[in-house]
């Protein structure tokens, strides 16, 4: 379960008040919007909260901690942890990764579709080009990450509007996708004549071979790498914030006075 | 010169500083750089920097509980980072020696 639903983290968010409260519940859900509930988003939020509770202690102004602009602050924290934990291992990690990838389209393009298939949707697929699909893969990727940072900038306060038009570099990948595949489907031919992906077995076992061994690596290293291992063993076994009804058995938040299934009294509080 | 091209430089070195006087955490280190006159720096200078001495590994980093509940970050200063130290003070001393010269002449 995630830290965020722990008791510790709901009892020390309860102690927050006025200004404090209400900057914070605004940084919360605009992290959770973009970065759902990854280790980064979660540690920044819990060392947010940190100095908010010291600061509102200390009856210090908000804006001494973050500097009168929520936004550029909110967004200053988080970039900071995730350059915390990049490193040489994390370029590695995605080139195997990618390497991973590629392999599986080869599979699937070389073994899995055949190509004399009836169905239309595998013709289509089956006309596509390797390197179309590559392209479109490096190119999506590329569009997603840019452009997911620019609307984190514009829509700090619209974060549906933000979460909505993210979904547009996929709907192009997928109108882009499904137009190379028509062209090929209509004229029986490769868009740019391009036949990348009939790869030669022997080309094929060496590339299962390398990713098989870099996957292999990668699992080792990363346990000395990875420093991403350090923040999933923190935020782990937190103790669930719900009890157990003793009447009817039925789980509910914990610090809730009466049972909303059955409404016996619940004697933690 | 603008006042916050000029802390950039320095910045580095009094967290190092202040890092060196023993185990802290952030908003220690901002109240005690408050303390001292940089009333203007907050939260989102102060973390980023921390993070360049960490990866440059000046200081170390390690996630603890604090007094009030959530997650707290502890830093302390390596080797490394308390030679880094005595290296910048030296550089501070000849650089700024070299500037009152310059800056504060009297002509006679």
């Amino acid at each position: 379960m995630s830290y965020l639903d722990s008791i510790e983290y709901k009892e020390s968010k309860k102690q927050l008040v006025g200004e404090y409260k209400d900057t914070f519940h605004q940084i919360e859900s605009f992290y959770l919007a973009y970065d759902g509930k990854k280790y980064e988003a979660i540690l920044t939020l819990s060392l947010i909260m940190d100095s908010f509770l010291e600061a509102q202690a200390s009856k210090k102004p908000i804006e001494k901690i973050t500097g009168g602009n929520t936004k550029k602050y909110a967004i200053e924290l988080l970039n900071a942890e995730y350059d915390r934990h990049q490193t040489k291992y994390d370029f590695i990690k995605s080139i195997v990764m990618y390497l991973f990838i590629i392999l599986i389209v080869i599979t699937y393009k070389t073994f899995i579709i055949h190509p004399y298939a009836t169905d239309t949707l595998t013709q289509k697929m089956n006309h596509l080009t390797f390197g179309i699909c590559e392209c479109s893969l490096i190119i999506y990727t590329l569009i997603y990450t840019s452009f997911k940072k620019f609307l984190i900038q514009i829509f700090y306060d619209k974060k549906w509007l933000g979460k909505a038009l993210l979904s547009l570099p996929y709907i192009c990948l997928m109108l882009i996708l499904n137009r190379f595949g028509r062209v090929s489907l209509e004229d029986n031919t490769s868009p740019f004549n391009i036949e990348w992906f009939t790869i030669p077995f022997p080309l094929f076992i060496v590339l299962f071979t390398l990713t098989a061994v870099s996957l292999i690596f990668l699992l080792i290293l990363g346990k000395k790498y990875d420093k991403r291992i350090e923040l999933r063993e923190e935020f782990e076994h937190y103790q669930l914030a719900e009890v157990t009804c003793l009447t009817c058995g039925n789980e509910y938040d914990y610090d809730y006075p009466k049972c909303p299934y059955c409404g016996s009294v619940n004697e933690s509080v | 010169m603008e006042e916050s091209q000029l802390l950039k430089g320095i910045l580095e070195s009094c967290i190092l500083a202040i890092i060196a006087k023993g185990e802290t955490y952030g908003y220690d280190i901002l109240s005690t750089l408050e303390s001292k006159g940089f009333d203007n720096i907050g939260e989102g200078t102060l973390y980023p920097v921390l993070t360049r001495l960490e990866k440059k590994e000046y200081i170390l980093c390690r996630i603890g509980s604090s007094p009030y509940g959530p997650k707290r970050k502890y830093y302390t200063i390596t080797a490394l980072g308390s030679k880094q130290l005595v290296q910048a003070i030296e550089n501070y001393k000849k650089i700024t020696h070299t500037a009152n010269l310059i800056l504060f002449e009297e002509d006679t």
